[in-house]
């Protein structure tokens, strides 16, 4: 069955500074992914990803080319309705989860709800994440791997149509890592939200559906994934 | 399963911000809530007191206006008077003048007929007899003879009715063209000619009163006990019933230390005081409306009952005062200066048709006895709320430095918001919340503490200084406008431009914490100074907005610190020089300078004749009096500089407060009349203290019409004793100069010294909470040299020195700057009051003021020690990008 395309990228340049000192990191990149698809973006330092995610997510813009979602393309959006886009549409997951330091947990995760007209029952989410017991936890009283759960429950409890992850392993270590993976493996299966995650761990691209390897500001390879295995099966 | 929609959490930071902060919160809610209470209570107070002193005017029967005359006023006078209407001098003036032709011209007349008579007969006859040899005895008695016989005849008689009629229409035509001159030279002065629409509906009252010694060094005005015109409001105690007792002013009371029951001497006559009062025209104690100051020290007023008022004074002691009333009270201060204009030409008239004098005249809106307190008010509510406008700011631009800070501090967490979704709104209102929920439950707290503590705090601080009726708190709009709106409105606007301009960058810009538009590439190259010194550099260039709000801060409590340590600079610096700034110790004044047998009065005490005017200088806001002096050639007590003829010399502080120049041209206008008087400054005389023109004698006499010997009274260095009571008008001593000075003091008081205080803590604040902004964003890198191996008090000399060295800059700019603006401030106010003081602050004072606020920088620099002392190790390992 053919999967109905929900991004599509066409094109996109980006460059960066100026004179000599410009440097094109986005050198026309195509692709497309379907709704609830989990995709990965992979390559090394400098290839691109995280811009590209940037660029997706309405926090930076193409110099040529588009990014379309669900049909609107966001180079025909104002500032205000940028914030719209990313308010209805987005959740963003950070390396470094940058939760606010005192609100507790359940509350750093109704600051994702807040914008959402329909979020997800809180309590329930927190029993998914696993942070029940640890709700009223401060940030600082958390681990490494609780921090970025409850940035993930920020970020899915407004049920988005696309999951951001930039590098969301990049600071945990292995099992903290694979737990996490499982945790948005789990999401994306229950919620059916479109992931896009940004990593350098080639491993996780057997767990995707849809695997984009960037270099050098453009797409090498395109690769579809029938044969995906689930995070807890994950090994680097 | 779906959740339900929910409020905006964020708003939960709140109570964990306070409790996180609570200590800088904390500080800065205790000053808001004093200044706000203060101010509130002020706005309460003043207003309530407002209310009751217009109330008073009614209660109270307060005057509209009084006028003094140099003997009682006739009824016809007082009719006169009442009917409002311009008296017609010029009638007055030909009656007058056939009066006085009528007087003399018989006697005259006859005398000049007679002789002119006898002559002809004489001449007759000695022509008749010229031939005859007749003796002179018996020509003489033939002359005589004739002279007898001539007057019978009938020729006689018609000759006489002749020379009579026509003698008389003669006189009489030289009377009227000499009245219609005197009339043009009245009418002029006064602008009789223009029409003069009557003053309808007004009361005159007699207020007679006598200025008696009160004790061994006050002065006291006793009036009547009367209930028709400006009666007493009793605070403690009962009007007087008999001739032994008297009621006097509550706030002379209180200064004297005089109690209810305690007996004091006026004017020789021990009296038991019954009341303490306050007299709804003695508001404030003037002594006289053009004294720079009031004195409730020195000056006292009371009442007694009639019969001890005629037994006390005498007409070498009363004083003719009359107060008036309009029915219907001018709704507006200028209906009432058109008002009393048109009554005060009524007043010169029928005076003047009433063979009286005007001595002075005083409408209630010129009065300062009554005015001034009220204005008072008015005036320090103005620049408490300026003050408190200007705290205001200071306050929002800390708040303002402070989430500068935490902005840049969670710079991430704000882009991530701002890529969920968050608008740059939301986070605005959410930032904005801290100092606006603080400014209004400070305004709150400091609005219900200004209704119950402040404005008894307020109102015992007026009643210290003025002598007013009791009040009662009236809810006021302008309190809650000036203490919760306007604060509320400074602390938003200020936060809104420097929140917006904080967030105004990119969620991405946000994500990197680049939040730098400089985009400079390298760091500011340095001078190759030790790694110390590079070091505080940069910690200075990296909080150039702290400072900046420090400085706004410091000059600010500099302005302040300038007044309270300069106020006492100038004060003394006057009673130290005070002996030098007057021309002599005694100036008597003469009601005549020649005695009931016209003889010329003299004294035996060592003494110079001087001359005396007093006119007024034209000020926007105040009628004020400039003395004109007429001074004695080679004078020893006003030495004259040397000035070409018609050049007058100035003192200083008249060139000062009108910006007088030698070789300017200035006027000063008559008191009464529509005359001015132009002055060439020939030179300015720096020592005396008054508002004073000095002229050569001669030229004196000249300007102001005078005989050529004419005086108004002796400078002398000794009390004259040998010119009777009667005939000195008034005795101007350095006590009277000096009673100014003597008020200032007492009211400031130390005063002054909790207002250095006061500077000193909000100094200590100020740092307190812009260091705590310097030290909390430098908490990384504090941690990080510590894990380098930097000793805490190594840490502390890079943090503090570089701080410090900016602070005591600050301060000395703050200095000059805060002295600048308060000696233009103490200018602006003395121009709205009479006298000229210049604002002095001695090299010791600006030492003290750099000082005073500089221990405020110390104390809160040993917290900061501390502060930087707990910064944990670990702070910049959790915090590694």
């Amino acid at each position: 069955m053919v999967k109905e395309t929900f991004l599509t990228v066409s094109n996109v340049y980006k460059a960066f500074g100026e004179g000599d000192s410009r440097q094109e990191v986005l050198r026309g990149m195509d692709f497309t992914v379907a709704k609830g698809e989990f995709c990965v973006l992979l390559g090394p330092s400098g290839s691109g990803k995280s811009t590209l995610l940037n660029i997706i997510g309405g926090i930076d813009s193409a110099d040529d080319g588009y990014i379309s979602i669900a049909g609107d393309k966001l180079r025909d959006m104002n500032e205000k309705a940028l914030t719209m886009y990313r308010r209805k549409h987005l959740g963003y997951v950070f390396q470094l989860y940058n939760l606010i330091p005192n609100l507790n947990v359940k509350e750093n995760i109704e600051v994702g709800a807040y914008l959402s007209d329909d979020p997800l029952d809180i309590d329930e989410l927190l029993n998914t994440l696993g942070l029940w017991d640890h709700r009223y936890k401060l940030p600082n009283q958390l681990s490494g791997g609780q921090q970025q759960r409850t940035s993930i429950g920020r970020a899915i409890v407004k049920n988005p149509d696309i999951l951001l992850c930039d590098e969301p392993t990049g600071a945990l270590d292995y099992n903290t890592s694979k737990e996490i993976l499982k945790l948005i493996e789990d999401v994306n299966q229950k919620y059916g939200n479109t992931v896009i995650m940004v990593t350098h761990n080639n491993a996780i691209q057997d767990m995707a559906d849809h695997t984009i390897k960037l270099r050098d500001g453009k797409v090498r390879k395109n690769i579809m994934n029938d044969n995906k295995i689930s995070a807890v099966d994950l090994d680097w | 399963m779906a959740g339900k929609k929910i409020r905006n959490p964020l708003i939960k930071r709140l109570p964990r911000e306070f409790l996180g902060e609570w200590k800088k919160y904390l500080v800065v809610f205790i000053f808001l809530v004093a200044i706000i209470g203060s101010v509130s209570g002020m706005y309460v107070a003043n207003g309530s007191m407002l209310q009751a002193a217009d109330e008073g005017i009614e209660k109270y029967k307060r005057e509209d206006g009084n006028f003094e005359l140099e003997k009682p006023a006739s009824e016809e006078l007082i009719k006169g008077l009442e009917s409002g209407k311009q008296a017609d001098i010029l009638e007055y003036f030909k009656t007058e003048g056939k009066k006085e032709l009528d007087d003399k011209f018989d006697e005259e007349f006859n005398k000049e007929f007679d002789e002119a008579f006898n002559e002809e007969i004489g001449k007759q006859v000695r022509e008749n007899v010229k031939d005859l040899d007749m003796t002179e005895d018996q020509i003489k008695d033939l002359i005589s003879d004739s002279i007898e016989e001539a007057k019978a005849s009938e020729e006689y008689e018609k000759e006489y009715k002749d020379a009579y009629d026509e003698a008389y229409n003669e006189a009489l035509d030289e009377v009227s063209k000499e009245v219609e001159k005197e009339y043009k030279k009245a009418s002029d002065k006064y602008e009789l000619d223009k029409d003069n629409e009557a003053v309808k509906g007004i009361r005159i009252y007699e207020n007679f009163f006598a200025d008696l010694s009160e004790g061994e060094e006050s002065k006291i005005r006793v009036f009547k006990l009367q209930d028709e015109i400006n009666t007493p409001s009793v605070f403690e105690g009962t009007l007087p019933t008999d001739t032994n007792s008297i009621a006097i002013d509550r706030m002379h009371a209180d200064n004297a230390g005089l109690k209810i029951g305690d007996t004091i001497n006026i004017g020789g006559k021990d009296l038991k005081i019954t009341a303490f009062i306050a007299l709804p025209n003695y508001s404030t104690l003037y002594e006289n409306n053009s004294d720079t100051m009031f004195d409730a020290i020195k000056f006292d007023v009371g009442v007694v009952v009639p019969e001890l008022f005629e037994e006390m004074t005498n007409e070498d002691n009363l004083r003719y005062s009359y107060a008036w009333r309009y029915d219907t009270r001018p709704e507006s201060e200028e209906k009432e200066n058109e008002l009393s204009e048109r009554f005060l030409k009524v007043v010169i008239t029928q005076v003047l048709a009433d063979d009286n004098k005007l001595e002075d005249y005083l409408p209630s809106y010129l009065n300062q006895a009554i005015n001034f307190a009220t204005d008072d008010f008015s005036k320090d509510l103005g620049m408490v709320g300026v003050f408190m406008d200007i705290f205001m700011v200071v306050i929002a631009f800390i708040f303002g430095v402070t989430i500068s800070s935490t902005i840049a501090k969670e710079s991430k967490v704000i882009g991530t918001l701002r890529a969920s979704g968050y608008t740059r709104g939301e986070l605005i209102r959410h930032y904005i919340l801290v100092p606006v929920v603080i400014t209004l439950i400070a305004s709150a707290v400091g609005n219900i503490l200004g209704y119950t503590v402040f404005k008894d705090v307020v109102a015992s601080m007026y009643y210290n200084s003025y002598s007013l009726p009791t009040f009662e708190v009236v809810w006021n709009l302008t309190a809650l406008y000036k203490t919760t709106l306007i604060p509320f409105a400074i602390m938003f606007f200020v936060n809104l431009i420097v929140i917006t301009y904080k967030l105004r960058f990119t969620p991405l810009e946000f994500l990197r914490k680049d939040l730098k538009k400089t985009k400079r590439k390298n760091a500011m190259r340095l001078p190759r100074w030790s790694f110390f010194k590079r070091f505080r550099l940069r910690i200075i260039f990296q909080n150039v907005s702290s400072y900046l709000v420090m400085a706004l801060g410091v000059i600010f409590i500099m302005f302040l610190m300038a007044f309270a340590i300069g106020a006492p600079d100038t004060i003394n610096k006057i009673k130290d020089g005070a002996e030098g700034m007057i021309v002599c110790d005694y100036q008597t004044l003469l009601k005549s300078t020649t005695d009931e047998d016209d003889n010329e009065i003299v004294t035996s005490v060592s003494s110079e004749k001087f001359s005396l005017e007093s006119l007024r200088i034209e000020n926007k806001n105040i009628n004020e009096d400039v003395s004109v002096y007429g001074i004695a050639d080679g004078s020893s007590y006003v030495p004259m500089k040397d000035l070409a003829s018609g050049e007058v010399m100035i003192t200083k502080p008249l060139a000062q407060k009108y910006g007088i120049k030698v070789g300017d041209e200035f006027e000063l206008n008559a008191r009464f009349e529509k005359v001015s008087y132009k002055f060439k400054v020939g030179a300015i005389e720096d020592k005396y203290l008054t508002l004073a023109v000095f002229m050569p004698a001669g030229d004196f006499n000249e300007k102001f019409d005078r005989e050529e010997n004419e005086f108004s009274g002796f400078f002398s260095n000794e009390r004259i004793n040998d010119i009777d009571d009667k005939y000195i008008a008034k005795v101007i001593t350095i006590e009277d100069i000096m009673k100014t000075v003597d008020q200032l003091d007492h009211s400031m008081g130390n005063s002054m010294f909790y207002f250095q205080v006061v500077c000193v803590i909000l100094a200590a604040v100020l740092t307190f909470l812009l260091t705590k902004v310097i030290i909390d964003k430098s908490e990384n890198s504090i941690s990080m040299v510590k894990i380098l191996g930097y000793k805490n008090s190594e840490i502390a000399s890079l943090y503090i020195v570089g701080t410090t060295i900016v602070f005591i800059l600050i301060e000395f700019i703050g200095m000059a700057l805060g002295i600048g603006l308060i000696t233009l401030a103490w200018e602006a106010i003395l121009q709205s009051m009479s006298g000229w003081y210049e604002f002095y602050v001695s090299g010791i004072s600006m030492v003290k003021m750099i000082v005073f606020v500089f221990i405020g920088y110390l104390l809160v620099v040993l917290l900061d020690f501390r502060r930087i002392k707990k910064v944990p190790m670990d702070e910049a390992l959790k915090n590694v990008e």
